[in-house]
């Protein structure tokens, strides 16, 4: 029963994070073609999460356990979130045609740093692998890099300049 | 298959492909994905490229 709680947790923050989403591109002016691609990256989102479940059901199946469910649950969430905003931001369809600021990048540089610096004095106590398990240092890892990777790649797309494809 | 007619008609009014988006609030993607050839654009958005660049849409979209 107790083991539910998580998955129905995830759920909602999913469809919070949804309705945030429409919002977001509500206000953000996308054009046509920017939200086909957007729906295209909830897709593969959606598909990501639904493989990695199948990997995890089938290692737990053979009762190969490395992560406890409060962690796969999170895992879950960053993964989607990654993969959705990694689609979007390289097909150009992340920012609205508007959008001309640092804010979003500049957000997630420092929720990636202040991920790291506040876990980073319970890595002594907590490991990242403790008796064969993924522990909560390993969240705090995965949080950081995956808002890291994130900030990069917006930051890379909205600084160079990107060549018009003449010939 | 690649929009050369929609390359051409923008070259000749001097626009970049920035500013032909700017002009028809789109990004500026969207209209390297027309003349690459890899998104068709629906009508709404054909007719305001045709308006941006004085062209009929059989100028710029007919085969």
């Amino acid at each position: 029963m107790f083991d539910i709680i998580p998955f129905v947790f995830v759920i909602i923050v999913m469809l919070y994070f949804i309705m945030v989403f429409k919002r977001h591109e509500e206000k953000n002016n996308y054009d046509e073609r920017q939200k086909l691609e957007r729906e295209k990256g909830y897709a593969i989102a959606c598909k990501t999460l639904l493989c990695i479940n199948t990997v995890v059901i089938l290692l737990n199946a053979k009762e190969i356990t490395f992560m406890p469910t409060y962690i796969l649950a999170a895992v879950n969430i960053y993964v989607g979130i990654f993969v959705f905003v990694m689609y979007c931001v390289i097909k150009g369809a992340y920012f609205g045609t508007q959008y001309k600021g640092f804010v979003y990048p500049l957000l997630c540089f420092f929720a990636s740093v202040f991920t790291i610096v506040c876990a980073y004095p319970t890595f002594s106590n907590m490991p990242i692998v403790k008796d064969g398990m993924l522990t909560s240092s390993f969240l705090a890892v995965m949080i950081s890099a995956t808002f890291f990777l994130m900030s990069i790649v917006m930051i890379v797309k909205l600084v160079l300049p990107e060549k018009e494809d003449e010939e | 298959m690649k929009n050369l007619r929609l390359k051409a008609a923008r070259a000749a009014k001097d626009m970049s492909q920035q500013q032909l988006a700017e002009k028809v609030n789109v990004s500026r993607q969207t209209i390297s994905a027309i003349e690459k050839g890899d998104y068709n654009p629906t009508i709404n958005l054909c007719i305001a490229i045709c308006k941006a660049l004085d062209k009929t849409l059989d100028e710029v979209f007919w085969e």
